[in-house]
């Protein structure tokens, strides 16, 4: 989408500096990242210089400014899951030598380890079962 | 006669272990007039997918750990039901995996929003004045009393606003989107008494980025109030503006000074205080920030009185707490016990250490707070340190670690945290936090460090106590004095 597009998206947000979160989020949803043009969209409707925008976009970890890995996998790595099997999960990862991101904390402790495939998060996971759940989101070459 | 009610756990944590199939099957296997309600999890995400069965007149059926193919055996009743887990004081959760999540049951029962109603025939100074009799702190981690935050913040002028801290990004903790997830009227119940309390009429609720399904039932139920106020419901007149922002990442965003510059459109670092938030907070007006289990205490006091909410905790801590405890423990999840029970006892309640693993020490507090070993468990939970090293109750998370992890790789994941979660605004945290990790990643465990070592982490620690400019700084030393006082001399 061209900055025109991502321009148009944001059309209905007032123009002011306290929807430079909203905006972030509304462009970053279109593909899952902000591309420049997506950027230059929101600095112009929130009048927030780009050098600015850039410095609150990078304080976000959630923000990315590159298109996530395909298909995007997450493992999640905190002490919950690491003690509740995590370390065979990410073991499984290395194995199968596919790219995953880690994960401080999803929060699921309650039944963890955790891992998400696809958009979609599975708890109790073995690495038999991860390895499965991987096979299912890609084939592997 | 009517059918049976069917309820399935289909909070965050339910769907990560197959809630959505057992949901399916469930409605496949039902009569007809069965009413099918998927609920949030009641704390107990250890045997989710939970599936209850209440026949009209009698006590409820609860079978755990569902599978879609037991669905049938299940309903036509030959699959013996458990006992539902005793010892807890459910005063918060009370309809956390009970009411319905697609239509609200909530909303429509009589209970609904009659704290609210009970505050509203108050003037604001009374409300203030129960909720002080009361004794509520804040259950964010601070622990300061809410109603000395409202009487600081009146005396300054209108406009003032209400920020919900609902970031919840401390990791092992997990509350705050159980309460969302499966009680979302309960907070905007309690935002609305808060609301009356300050006489504000715009109020930011700031949901972490990541907390899809409590956004998705907090929007719901905003629209169902709205959807009230548009019908002419008269007690909706008077409810604020809630104006829903979602976070998108960084520990530090829990910080309530973050907060402020995140929604004001500023880069995601802290303030410097004063002036405190009361004073001058969101767009320089006086602003009381809550966490939003403090919020979601406010309508039962509000409906039962001061004396029934201090019929539990302490008398310094009045209260119940929602604690999320995971780890080496056989039933991990998220208990609501009165303030004052220990983690020890917290740990029995969850089941205790798995048969054939042994308890090596707890975190409690994750990154901002430290770690006990397992003689230090019988601490009453209240705010402040629970020990002198570090262990704070904070936010109500408590992992217990077994063998499987050794104490040196936990000292470096709780410090690595805290390193790459340093905004990078004030110097201390940012730099210290780096050089604390660099001598941990020197050693292979922790009893290894030589006094040279110790001592410049000792000196780094005070450092980022004394000088860092927020909480996130000044409480990172928290996991590595623990580390160091507590297992430094011991061989791991």
């Amino acid at each position: 989408m061209d900055r025109r597009g991502y321009e148009d998206l944001l059309g209905d947000l007032p123009h002011r500096r306290d929807q430079v979160l909203p905006a972030l989020h509304l462009a970053h949803g279109v593909m899952g990242w902000l591309p420049e043009s997506a950027i230059e969209a929101v600095s112009r409707h929130t009048f927030v210089p780009l050098s600015e925008l850039y410095g609150i976009i990078s304080g976000y970890s959630e923000f990315r400014l590159a298109p996530p890995h395909t298909p995007h996998i997450e493992v999640c790595t905190g002490l919950s899951c690491l003690i509740a099997g995590g370390d065979a999960v990410l073991a499984t990862a290395l194995d199968l030598s596919i790219t995953v991101e880690p994960i401080a904390c999803r929060f699921l402790c309650g039944v963890a380890p955790v891992a998400m495939v696809g958009g979609h998060y599975y708890g109790r996971l073995t690495g038999p079962r991860f390895s499965t759940l991987v096979a299912r989101a890609e084939p592997m070459p | 006669m009517s059918g049976r009610r069917i309820t399935i756990g289909n909070g965050t944590c339910a769907q990560a272990v197959g809630a959505a199939a057992v949901l399916a099957a469930i409605r496949v296997a039902a009569a007809p007039d069965d009413a099918v309600v998927a609920v949030g999890c009641d704390g107990g995400c250890w045997a989710q997918p939970v599936l209850t069965i209440t026949d009209p007149g009698q006590s409820s059926q609860r079978h755990e750990q569902v599978e879609p193919e037991q669905v049938v055996a299940i309903l036509s009743g030959v699959v013996p039901s458990v006992q539902p887990p005793t010892g807890e004081q459910r005063r918060t959760l009370a309809r956390c995996g009970v009411a319905g999540l697609d239509a609200m049951d909530t909303f429509r029962s009589p209970a609904a929003y009659a704290g609210y109603a009970a505050a509203r025939s108050l003037d604001p100074d009374a409300v203030v004045a129960l909720v002080k009799e009361a004794g509520l702190r804040g259950r964010g981690g601070a622990y300061f009393p809410i109603a000395l935050k409202w009487e600081s913040a009146r005396r300054f002028p209108t406009p003032r606003y209400l920020v919900v801290n609902a970031e919840e990004g401390e990791p092992g903790a997990y509350k705050d989107r159980h309460l969302m997830e499966g009680d979302p009227h309960l907070l905007l119940e309690g935002i609305a008494i808060a609301a009356h309390a300050i006489d504000c009429e715009d109020v930011y609720l700031y949901i972490n980025g990541q907390a899809q399904m409590s956004a998705a039932h907090v929007g719901t139920a905003l629209a169902q109030i709205e959807a009230a106020r548009a019908d002419g419901a008269s007690w909706t007149v008077q409810m604020p503006r809630i104006h829903l922002y979602r976070g998108a990442g960084g520990y530090v965003c829990g910080e309530e000074s973050v907060i402020l510059n995140s929604i004001e459109g500023f880069k995601a670092v802290p303030r410097p205080r004063p002036p405190l938030p009361t004073e001058a907070g969101l767009f320089a007006r006086p602003t009381v920030i809550s966490n939003v289990e403090t919020l979601c205490s406010l309508p039962a006091i509000l409906q039962h009185g001061a004396a029934w909410f201090r019929e539990v905790g302490t008398a310094e801590y009045p209260g119940t707490k929602l604690v999320s405890v995971s780890g080496a423990v056989q039933r991990p999840g998220l208990y609501e016990v009165p303030m004052g029970v220990t983690p020890r006892a917290l740990l029995d309640l969850a089941g205790g250490v798995p048969d054939g693993r042994s308890l090596q020490a707890v975190v409690m507090g994750g990154p901002s707070g430290g770690f006990l070993s397992p003689d230090l468990l019988d601490v009453p939970l209240a705010g402040g340190l629970a020990h002198p090293t570090g262990a704070v109750l904070g936010s109500g998370g408590i992992v217990a670690l077994d063998q499987s992890v050794s104490l040196m790789a936990a000292v470096r994941h709780l410090a690595a945290y805290n390193a790459r979660e340093s905004c990078g605004k004030c110097t201390p945290c940012r730099e210290g936090n780096e050089r604390a990790l660099a001598i941990f990643d020197r050693v292979e465990d922790v009893a290894a460090l030589s006094d040279a070592d110790q001592a410049e982490l000792t000196a780094l620690c005070d450092v980022l106590q004394f000088a860092s400019l927020c909480g996130l700084g000044q409480m990172s030393p928290g996991p590595l004095r623990s580390a160091l006082a507590l297992f430094g001399s011991r061989s791991l």
